[in-house]
């Protein structure tokens, strides 16, 4: 009896610590922001990817835009946990002025009023590609999803069809975890014209996939592991972002990629709503956007640029490494992200179902 | 609770110093609670406003990936707290023994607490890759790597086994170290056998350590995120990665609210069910 009075004596005397704490936190809530706008107006936060991709966007972006407008920029960097995003929105404790976000986040987080709105901003609209202009962000780059593999003397895969193909090519394979792009990539293996793609056939696609799953040895997460996994010769082929093959330049074996049925995909500025310093967020975002600070984002990591202008006066031998590039892009496609947002939850439930049946 | 503990104090003659014995319970508490605060003030200042986000549906939890992820997350934890134990008790008999190679046993069982699990499960990655040390130390000898050592469920059962060793192992000696040393010299001068010691003496009496470490296994298994995410090749949905998914992809977070509901629930079922059959089994 007497140990029994004392646990629940316990129970309720840290009850009332988290009480006084949950307090403590609710009545320092209101004045957290304007102590953080007011105390460095000159400053923006902003949040990207990390690792050697930020390290290029720093010197194409952060640095020349503080060294022309004398607003001190902070680096911050995520690994897309769009969680964090959500709830600095919505408990208005923002943290993050401009944030680089997947398409998939723009497009689903617009809808519920999670960023400001941009399409006052002052931008070269004519020159920078259509689909890379939102009412709630602004294309940052585009990538794509191509077929990677090692390249020795033996013929390389020419794209998809040879991915499924695997008497010619035998080997484990990788590809990505989750439907996105996997169902428009078994499409395109089963030989659908690069752009009668949408609306996806998606019965069609998994039957397609049913025929490469047992040859897949790993459904990767991070966009690294394809890589690795190449690199290792865990698997003979698998799809990859452009980028990542091309940061692996100098390890041996040398991997290679084709363009052909590359899937391109767009990243984006946003700006979170009720971030502290919005005129300057608006301000980088617009600096972004101009023709040479994207060139030089381009020299440094292999992502293509969306200002069309961006290829003017390009090195020839440039221009056909990027995704973007005239000659590139007509042998890719760009995956409709709007198709995506209204299906991807119920595809998700569909794709978790079926990579664990038997 | 307090009739098992007079039970067992009784019964190993032992005088219990409860005043201590309040302080770690008090302690337990109020770090949980300190825990619970901390994380709402460090994700900053969170309002339960939050969870009204969306109208929660119950019924999804019937189509399909749920109850089979459901079912997947409960079995392997089972799976892994059965092999843990089978792993564990051998170890930490032999360490409390102090039988030949016990410090052996004891850093063996005590290996997965040294590192960061992370580092762990990289380490684990390669292991299960074709190209891997182990494929490789296979094909020198002439056979072919078995088709097994890739990433997939396997992968993530025999992870999960030696990441929670440790944790079956601690309460597990504890359990034992309470078994007196005379009652076991006692029985073998009166030329009771290895087998009748164990049946009678060592295994009732340590019951509730060996127990207890079954619970923290199969609970810790239920909760697992990394090591099928790593470890299961995209291969191995549980209950852990959908969550993960609709958390911070999808941001569908009143599925993710009921999906956490459910996997907490199920801790605490389970929790309940090990410690009713633990005083069923144990104290009779």
């Amino acid at each position: 009896m007497g140990t029994r009075t004392r646990v629940y004596r316990g129970i309720v005397a840290s009850a009332l610590l988290a009480v006084v704490l949950i307090c403590s936190a609710c009545t320092r809530e209101p004045a957290k922001p304007t102590a953080q706008s007011s105390a460095s107006p000159q400053e923006v936060v902003i949040c990207s990817f990390g690792g050697s991709f930020q390290d290029a966007q720093r010197k194409a972006f952060f640095e020349p835009f503080e060294r022309e407008t004398g607003i001190h920029v902070r680096e911050e960097s995520y690994s897309g946990e769009y969680a964090k995003l959500k709830a600095m929105v919505d408990s208005g404790h923002v943290q993050w002025d401009v944030v680089d976000v997947e398409h998939a986040v723009l497009l689903r987080s617009a809808a519920s009023n999670l960023f400001e709105r941009l399409d006052d901003l002052n931008l070269p609209r004519k020159d920078i590609l259509p689909s890379a202009l939102h009412p709630f962000g602004v294309g940052a780059n585009y990538y794509s999803t191509v077929v990677a593999f090692p390249e020795s003397g033996a013929p390389a895969p020419k794209g998809w069809a040879d991915f499924w193909d695997t008497r010619a090519f035998p080997g484990p394979r990788s590809l990505r975890r989750g439907p996105r792009g996997n169902l428009e990539i078994a499409l395109l293996a089963d030989g659908v014209a690069l752009d009668k793609l949408y609306p996806l056939d998606v019965d069609r696609a998994f039957r397609k996939l049913d025929k490469i799953k047992g040859a897949v040895n790993t459904w990767w997460t991070t966009g690294q592991q394809p890589v690795q996994l190449l690199l290792s010769k865990d698997v003979v082929m698998a799809s990859a972002w452009n980028g990542r093959i091309w940061a692996a330049r100098q390890e041996k074996p040398k991997l290679g990629l084709t363009w052909d049925g590359g899937l391109l995909e767009l990243e984006w500025w946003v700006i979170p709503r009720g971030a502290p310093h919005r005129e300057a967020a608006r301000r980088f975002i617009e600096f972004t956007t101009r023709p040479d600070r994207q060139r030089q984002l381009a020299e440094l990591f292999n992502v293509g640029p969306t200002n069309q202008r961006a290829f003017d006066n390009m090195p020839a031998e440039l221009a056909a490494a990027l995704p973007t590039s005239p000659q590139n892009r007509a042998r890719q496609t760009e995956l409709n992200a709007t198709w995506w947002s209204d299906q991807e939850e119920g595809l998700s439930r569909r794709w978790d179902a079926w990579i664990s049946a038997k | 609770m307090g009739r098992l503990d007079q039970c067992q104090v009784t019964r190993h003659g032992e005088q219990p110093s409860s005043g201590w014995l309040t302080v770690y319970r008090r302690a337990a508490h109020l770090v949980i609670g300190c825990q619970a605060a901390f994380s709402i003030l460090i994700a900053g200042g969170i309002t339960w406003g939050f969870y009204r986000a969306g109208p929660i549906e119950w019924s999804m939890l019937a189509r399909p990936p749920y109850p089979q992820a459901l079912g997947r997350t409960v079995w392997f934890s089972l799976i892994s707290a059965i092999a843990t134990m089978t792993v564990g008790y051998p170890l930490a008999l032999a360490i409390r023994r102090r039988a030949f190679l016990w410090r052996t046993a004891l850093a063996l069982s005590f290996l997965p607490l040294c590192c960061s699990p992370l580092i762990i499960l990289y380490g684990w990655l390669a292991v299960f890759q074709q190209s891997g040390p182990l494929a490789r130390l296979i094909s020198l000898v002439g056979l072919r790597p078995p088709s097994w050592l890739t990433p997939g469920s396997l992968a993530v059962c025999i992870v999960m086994t030696y990441l929670l060793l440790p944790h079956f192992v601690v309460p597990a000696l504890l359990g034992l170290f309470r078994v007196p040393e005379t009652f076991v010299i006692a029985a073998k001068s009166l030329g009771a056998t290895n087998w009748q010691i164990q049946q009678r003496i060592i295994v009732p009496l340590a019951g509730r350590g060996i127990w207890f470490g079954l619970g923290i296994v199969f609970v810790q298994g239920l909760g697992f995120y990394v090591t099928p995410v790593l470890l299961g090749g995209g291969k191995v949905v549980t209950v852990s990665t959908l969550l993960d998914d609709r958390l911070n992809y999808l941001l569908d977070w009143s599925t993710a609210a009921v999906l956490a509901a459910v996997l907490c629930g199920t801790a605490i079922i389970a929790l309940w069910s090990i410690i009713g059959l633990s005083r069923r089994l144990v104290s009779t």
